[in-house]
């Protein structure tokens, strides 16, 4: 009769015993494979959320470094500030990498509307007098400086700026400027502009530089937009930021108001990345093989949204990592002390099997194999029953880490207040919405079955190998004299 | 004909406090196929010892023990253990979660028997020593001390070892059962012609056998009971 054969009489004989590690095992086993499964699940979950919403990268002046160069030039005098644009054509050269999946390149300014009204606040209409014009109509505000009534807001595309994204502002009439129109001289204006001016699709406006009025462009309007948007603060003070002023036009077209030097230069471009996992090293590679000037201008990583997304199930994840670790290595503590607890029961069986001439390293095999007929059924009703288990304590985490995530989000002055305290500031909370993962779908895969089977059968030979160590270095004559 | 067992200058002792307890002191013995014998002396003498060190469960602290005339230790302890002697012990030692067959049949499987057909041998083994097949068939802790003993026997003859030793085999059974046992053991011997030996107490055993082995404060006479009034 084998050692194998022993073992399995010996596991029948011993029923209780058995049940007890089956009971612990299986136990252990549930943990670690909801572990493993929460791991996949969100893993699983962060890889469609990071695909979902992808992440931007910023390119633009940096302007600390600028500061540091123009305090060196002027040293001793006044610091004066002086835009730095981006020529076109550096950042045109990163609009083919691989990462990229979209690009949008910004250009704006502010003009003097030429032969139509902008919209005026009503406050400067009824209390305060309009900023001082002067001979050629042009807006002074702030201390004399031109500032212009219109704002223009170039871009390559305007279906990716942020008002049409998030829908405060729609293209009802005509269509959104792309690439395409790079170089043209078209716009899109906002249809209370464009109604109180009596404009219409196709018709021409005219937009003069506010500080040159030499510099004139005639755009073309290719489309009517409405918008919801209150504007900034400061729309109260300069006609140009009131939204309905705002004209959305080609880049080149921004860039070519702005004047001499302005010409192929943008303020800022910004490339959409299909995967966030892709950001570092897009960045890195344009560091590393562009010849952009990063002296002068930087790359600023935006995964802000990804990480709000996936941060609950990123914690529920490193959480059920140190589960896996944590019950593994309790699991084999517990089952070893079982295990050496049985073995040191077993020693006269063992002397017994010694005076026959059994060899050590079968006795050692005998009770790995019990252990793993143990682990055996124990993985069985884990698979079984792990299932079920995993989704609870997953989503039973994800709602934890949801519900602390929520409390952190909420500032304090809001804390008790149920909505009450919600009112139009909240537009102006840094934190932006963002739709959280907030379940998970956890199901044990073949590869969670396999990590787990290793994990067991790491635990199983570790928790009866090391208790058998101790009594196998034994006698038989000693076994068998204290037996006696 | 050769000794099958021999101690040639054993000395066994232990330390105990810094202090050397002598068990056994330059033992000069031979066992030969076919005989039965008994190692008697008072307690404390070193009878376990003496067996343990011809059962190879324990080795020697000076002298050699041949087998057929090879050094045991040269053979190894377990390997001697395995293949060329076979124990008996007081309590019996059986595995208590095996019936009788299963205990005989982990024995013929440990060492290596060649039987074609083991069930039957250890069948015809239990047998041999009283044991019916149902009794065979059932768990030891089922069958009496004396059946748990003839058990016992049985295994140490199914693993068809010319040297058979006992230590005090019949010292947990009443006298008539333990009359059957040694009757059993010698005919083990003298039919089978093997060697055996067993630790006893009890001196109408010592003198049913071929020679007694006497220990006493670490030396040993032996006695030829076939002609009792020689000391070898």
């Amino acid at each position: 009769m084998n050692f194998f054969k022993r073992a399995v009489l010996s596991v029948k004989a011993r029923k209780g015993k058995s049940i007890l590690q089956i009971f612990v095992f299986t136990v252990i086993c549930v943990f670690v494979l909801a572990g493993l499964s929460i791991q996949s699940a969100a893993e699983k979950s962060g890889e469609l959320a990071r695909k979902k919403l992808g992440a931007d990268v910023t390119l633009q002046v940096d302007m600390e470094k600028v500061r540091e160069q123009q305090q060196q030039v002027n040293e001793g005098g006044r610091s004066r500030f002086e835009a730095v644009p981006i020529p076109v054509e550096s950042a045109e050269e990163l609009t083919a990498y691989h990462e990229i999946i979209g690009y949008n390149f910004y250009s704006s300014t502010t003009g003097t509307a030429s032969g139509f009204n902008p919209i005026e606040n009503e406050a400067a209409d009824t209390e305060t007098e309009e900023p001082t014009a002067d001979s050629s109509g042009r807006n002074m505000q702030g201390g004399g400086m031109a500032q212009g009534d219109v704002s223009l807001q170039g871009a390559a595309f305007t279906d990716s700026i942020s008002e049409f994204v998030d829908q405060t502002s729609i293209i009802i009439e005509g269509e959104h400027l792309t690439a395409e129109d790079t170089g043209t001289n078209v716009t899109l204006i906002e249809q209370t502009l464009a109604e109180e001016n009596g404009l219409k699709l196709g018709d021409t406006i005219t937009v003069t530089n506010p500080r040159d009025d030499s510099l004139t462009i005639d755009l073309e309007i290719a489309g009517i937009y409405k918008t919801t948007s209150m504007g900034p603060e400061q729309a109260m003070n300069f006609t140009a930021l009131i939204p309905y002023n705002k004209l959305y036009v080609p880049y080149t077209a921004a860039s070519s108001l702005k004047g001499e030097g302005s010409e192929n230069t943008i303020d800022s471009a910004i490339y959409y990345i299909d995967d966030p996992a892709d950001m570092q090293s897009f960045i890195d590679t344009a560091k590393a093989s562009s010849t952009i000037d990063f002296e002068m201008f930087k790359l600023d990583a935006d995964d802000q949204l990804y990480q709000q997304m996936v941060g609950p199930i990123d914690n529920v994840a490193a959480f059920s990592k140190n589960i896996v670790y944590l019950v593994s290595i309790a699991g084999a503590v517990i089952l070893g002390l079982i295990v050496m607890m049985s073995i040191r029961e077993r020693k006269y069986e063992m002397g017994v099997l010694l005076s026959l001439g059994e060899k050590r390293w079968k006795l050692s095999g005998q009770f790995v194999t019990e252990i793993l007929m143990v682990a055996v059924l124990s993985l069985g009703l884990a698979t079984v029953t792990g299932n079920v288990i995993a989704d609870q304590i997953g989503n039973q985490l994800l709602n934890q880490e949801l519900a602390s995530v929520d409390a952190l989000n909420t500032p304090d002055s809001f804390r008790g207040r149920g909505m009450e305290g919600f009112g139009p500031g909240m537009q102006q909370m840094q934190t932006q919405p963002v739709e959280t993962i907030e379940e998970l779908n956890v199901t044990v895969t073949g590869n969670d079955l396999s990590r787990l089977s290793l994990i067991g059968l790491l635990i199983a030979i570790i928790s009866a190998l090391l208790p058998s160590l101790s009594v196998l270095r034994l006698q038989p004559k000693t076994i068998l004299s204290r037996q006696d | 004909m050769g000794a099958l067992l021999e101690f040639t200058d054993i000395s066994y002792w232990y330390k105990q406090d810094n202090k050397q307890h002598d068990i056994l002191k330059n033992i000069n013995v031979s066992f030969n196929k076919g005989s039965f014998y008994t190692i008697t002396g008072p307690s404390g003498s070193g009878k376990t010892t003496f067996l343990a060190l011809a059962s190879a469960l324990d080795a020697p602290k000076e002298g050699t023990i041949y087998y057929e005339g090879k050094d045991i230790n040269k053979i190894g302890l377990t390997k001697f253990r395995n293949k060329y002697v076979s124990i008996v012990f007081q309590s019996y030692n059986l595995l208590p979660y095996m019936t009788g067959l299963q205990n005989v049949l982990t024995a013929m499987e440990i060492t290596g028997s060649k039987q074609k057909n083991k069930k039957e041998f250890a069948l015809k083994m239990l047998e041999q020593v009283g044991i019916t097949e149902t009794q065979a068939r059932q768990k030891v802790l089922t069958l009496s001390g004396g059946q748990q003993q003839r058990v016992s026997i049985a295994r140490a003859l199914s693993c068809e070892s010319d040297l058979i030793v006992a230590d005090e085999p019949t010292g947990n059974l009443d006298e008539d059962t333990a009359a059957e046992i040694i009757l059993l053991l010698k005919n083990v011997a003298q039919n089978e012609g093997k060697c055996v030996i067993v630790v006893t107490h009890d001196l109408n055993i010592a003198k049913s056998s071929d020679r007694t082995v006497r220990l006493s404060k670490g030396t040993i006479t032996v006695i030829d009971n076939k002609q009792p009034s020689i000391s070898i």
